[in-house]
């Protein structure tokens, strides 16, 4: 009944949008405060509706900290596809998948997706995401093999190179002064390009 | 003075030490497990002492918590004053600075340390760890500006390389291991020429002749 499905589709709709209401309001208070000293209580607070209601849209803390462990693995394949379809040399291709991943997750999952809170994840769920990671990072390697192999990216320990780009990624969120005077963007150019710089090959750019 | 009470190794006593091993054995714990997920039993279990003995060495966790906040943001402090006093070029120091401060990690914290978990510290604890991150932060970012005058750094937002150190820090619990295949010293050198080369190249490149001032290796 085409009536019927379109009602439906709208009722999907809405529900959709008063999860995202939810999860919005979750992770600024992630932000401001921690995962932990956050309580689900409080979001609700924050809208201006009961603990129940909120209920109808989420299972409980753990399944909104999913989420956005999900969506920032989303965020980091999308920008390593764009990365990869470009056809860019090595080095270019991984300043652009790290550039488009710092900007995309600030915008939109406010710097939360980025958090170290892997440990709070139910194992299920932790499982799950540590699988991704490990793609990504796979992904990841071929990029820099194909720059050492163009010339782009200098010979280096490929660990040592994982390691101070995951790191000096992951964790920005934790570290980066928000209010402060640099912007988001600013910020995904300043890292990728002096990461990039440091790693690029002799006599590149 | 007994001999007991005068008991001391390296000029620190017994109790101090014992104190740094409960200090550190934390740290390990709450980078791996997470601070919430870890309890006192839990390390009291990894040092193979009961979690009354513990007790006589700190009062709760918060207080560990605050304890290992302080001590890593102090390495950093004093890593970077041992730097500005060497009298090199701003980039140089910022290379002393940040290999100063991985070495120290992993000599007094075991390489753990730098944690994010800021919400769950007193009030009190919180704002004393916040100012001395901000102080830490402006120091670093003040002899970041002064490579950029001398030359010896291109010309960059200061935030951006101690929003990624700090990153590269925290991370380090993930890679360095007493028994892993690279060192700590071999760690903080790879990690220093990345940052040293990304200072001298990129968008707006410091001259040549104080690039390769700058520039490790």
């Amino acid at each position: 009944m085409p009536r019927w499905d379109n009602s439906l589709r709208t009722q999907e709709e809405i529900h959709t949008l008063k999860r995202e209401a939810i999860l919005r309001a979750a992770g600024n208070l992630f932000n401001e405060k921690g995962y932990h000293n956050t309580s689900l209580e409080e979001v609700a607070k924050l809208l201006q509706i009961s603990k129940g209601t909120l209920y109808n849209y989420v299972k409980n803390k753990q399944e909104i900290l999913y989420e956005f462990y999900w969506r920032g693995q989303d965020i980091a394949d999308r920008s390593v596809d764009l990365a990869e379809k470009s056809g860019l040399n090595g080095a270019g291709k991984l300043r652009m998948s790290i550039e488009t991943y710092i900007v995309e997750v600030i915008e939109n999952l406010g710097g939360y997706g980025l958090l170290a809170e892997i440990a709070a994840l139910e194992p299920g769920d932790r499982k799950a995401i540590v699988e991704r990671r490990d793609l990504l990072e796979q992904r990841y390697i071929r990029i820099i093999e194909e720059g050492v192999a163009d010339g782009s990216i200098r010979e280096i320990d490929r660990g040592m190179l994982l390691f101070t780009l995951v790191g000096a990624v992951q964790f920005i969120s934790n570290w980066y002064s928000a209010g402060g005077t640099t912007s988001e963007k600013e910020l995904a150019r300043g890292i990728a390009d002096l990461l990039l710089s440091g790693l690029a090959a002799p006599g590149q750019k | 003075m007994s001999r007991w009470k005068n008991a001391s190794f390296a000029g620190r006593t017994i109790s101090e030490l014992k104190r740094a091993a409960v200090l550190r054995e934390s740290g390990r714990l709450f980078s791996r497990r997470g601070y919430h997920n870890t309890s006192l039993s839990d390390v009291a279990k990894q040092l193979g002492v009961s979690k009354g003995t513990l007790y006589n060495y700190v009062k709760d966790k918060q207080e560990i918590l605050f304890e290992i906040h302080r001590m890593a943001l102090e390495i950093g402090t004093r890593s970077l004053a041992e730097a500005e006093a060497s009298n090199e070029n701003g980039a140089q120091m910022v290379a002393a600075a940040m290999k100063g401060f991985i070495l120290s990690l992993v000599a007094e914290l075991g390489g753990y340390g730098i944690l994010s978990e800021v919400g769950a510290l007193k009030p009190d604890d919180r704002d004393q760890v916040m100012s001395l991150r901000s102080n830490f932060y402006q120091h670093f970012e003040a002899l970041v500006t002064r490579g950029i005058h001398d030359g010896s750094i291109r010309s960059i937002n200061p935030h951006v390389p101690l929003v990624a150190f700090m990153g590269v820090l925290q991370n380090l619990p993930n890679w360095y291991s007493p028994k892993g295949r690279l060192t700590a010293e071999e760690i903080a050198e790879a990690v220093v020429e990345v940052f040293m080369r990304g200072f001298a190249l990129g968008e707006h490149p410091a001259p040549p002749e104080a690039a390769r001032n700058g520039g490790a290796g």
